[in-house]
Formats: structure tokens, C-alpha cells, sequence
């Protein structure tokens, strides 16, 4: 519950399908209209359609780019959701095998509002919602 | 849908709050057995259980002369089911992706 895992193969070469993660114009084709520009760093928005949860401008900042090299290529942003007030980090792995790409997208920090590594591992969030919600799916 | 969310977000960002749910999930408690848990002075645990009242997350009951305390975990599915929300979402766009990437090559 904490993380969203997926993945998906594509079958395409990781080069063809990099761009899809880092050209602004070739995201919006698949996700969202979007400000990314591909550099460490940069602060850039999401324009979350109102039937995908946050629907509304998501605030994400690119903490990692690692452009294909040797058959992998990796992009890492964080995803604030404003309402719920919500830091989430999107971890985006691709890797290349037989002409095929993998993706993996790892979605994380469901856990509370503000990223307090403190509070955070005080009681896991996961527990509680499990714990409180057996009682509730059982009956 | 989302206000209260948020609500329930901010209520369950206290670890002290997110204690005495789990605390209750396991079964229904006086006020008295709940300040036995916790090391901070009943007024503020009485402060907690106020606070988690308000927010529909625990329903105290009055039970002859004593106030017994429930966990309503009704809030917390709501806030499972905002993250599901999002599982659903990454499935549709993944896959978009994928049907996208695959025709623009089949194109070229």
C-alpha cells in the first residue's frame, strides 16, 4: 500500500522509448500535459486530469536522470500532491533486453502528508490501515 | 471526497493518534484504558480522542455508565481507495504507453 509497482514491456528499443519519458510533448501524447524538461534538478509540472486522483497541477522535481547507457536508463521525480497535501517520489527504471524495454515504475511515500522520516517509521501507516481495515473487509 | 481526506490525513499524521487507532482496532477501550497506554497526561489524551471524534474516525458509545471508545475505520477505506485510485491510473497510462510507442514504430 506504502508503493505502487508496476511494469510493462514495450517492443521497442530503449532508445525509442526514452523519449516518451523525457520529451514534454511526447509525455503529454501518453500521460499528461506537463512543463518536464530533462535536467537534474529542474522543477517542473504535471497537470493531473481531474479523474486521476490528485486532478489537479501535481509539483514534481527531477532528482535523477540517467540517460540510456548500456541498455538501462533510469528517472526519478517527486510527485506533491496538493489535496491531500501528499510528497510522493516516481521512480522510473528502463531496461533494454532482445530488443524489448522493460519499464518499471515504482510509485512511493503514501504514507502521510509531510515527508517526517521520523514519524514516518514511528508505526507504519500500512499497518494501521491494515489492522483497522481487516475488521471492515471481513464482514 | 478529497477535503476530508485531507482531514484524515492531517489527523493521522500524529503517531500518538495513529497509536491509539491501532490501539482500538484490536478492541473497543474506555478513555481510562487508553491513557494507561500512553505516557502524556489525560487531558491530552482526551485532546486526541476529541480530535479523532471529530473526524469520524473513532465513535465513542456510552455503554450503562461508562464511555467506550470504537474505531470507525470507514475514513481510513476512503483514503485506500484514493491510493487505489492511483494503482488504476498507472495500469491505464502504462498501458497507453505501450499501444502509443508500439503504433509510432509501426508507422515509421
Amino acid at each position: 500500500m506504502g508503493k505502487i509497482i508496476r511494469s510493462i514491456n514495450i517492443n521497442a528499443k530503449l532508445a525509442d522509448v526514452w523519449p516518451y519519458f523525457t520529451d514534454s510533448q511526447k509525455i503529454a501524447d501518453w500521460l499528461m500535459p506537463n512543463t518536464f524538461e530533462a535536467l537534474q534538478g529542474s522543477k517542473f509540472t504535471m497537470d493531473c486530469p481531474p479523474e486521476a486522483g490528485a486532478g489537479e497541477v501535481v509539483e514534481c522535481q527531477v532528482k535523477q536522470l540517467k540517460p540510456p547507457k548500456n541498455g538501462m536508463a533510469q528517472l526519478v521525480y517527486t510527485w506533491v500532491i496538493n489535496n491531500p497535501y501528499t510528497e510522493t517520489l516516481l521512480e522510473l527504471e528502463l531496461v533494454e533486453t532482445a530488443g524489448t524495454t522493460r519499464v518499471n515504475l515504482c510509485h512511493s511515500g503514501w504514507e502521510l502528508g509531510q515527508s517526517d522520516h521520523k514519524t514516518r517509521h514511528e508505526m507504519g501507516w500500512d499497518h494501521l490501515l491494515i489492522n483497522a481495515l481487516i475488521p471492515l473487509i471481513e464482514v | 471526497m478529497t477535503y476530508r481526506i485531507q482531514g484524515v490525513f492531517s489527523v493521522i499524521a500524529d503517531p500518538k493518534r495513529r497509536k491509539m487507532l491501532d490501539y482500538l482496532s484490536a478492541a473497543d477501550r474506555t478513555a481510562g484504558d487508553i491513557a494507561s497506554k500512553f505516557e502524556i497526561s489525560r487531558p491530552a489524551v482526551a485532546n486526541h480522542l476529541r480530535i479523532l471524534e471529530q473526524n469520524g474516525l473513532i465513535n465513542i458509545v456510552k455503554i450503562g455508565r461508562t464511555r467506550v471508545h470504537k474505531l470507525n475505520a470507514a475514513p481510513l477505506k476512503e483514503i485506500k481507495d484514493w491510493i487505489n485510485s492511483y494503482e488504476r491510473f498507472w495500469d491505464q497510462k502504462l498501458t497507453g504507453l505501450k499501444l502509443l510507442i508500439e503504433s509510432d514504430l509501426a508507422k515509421k
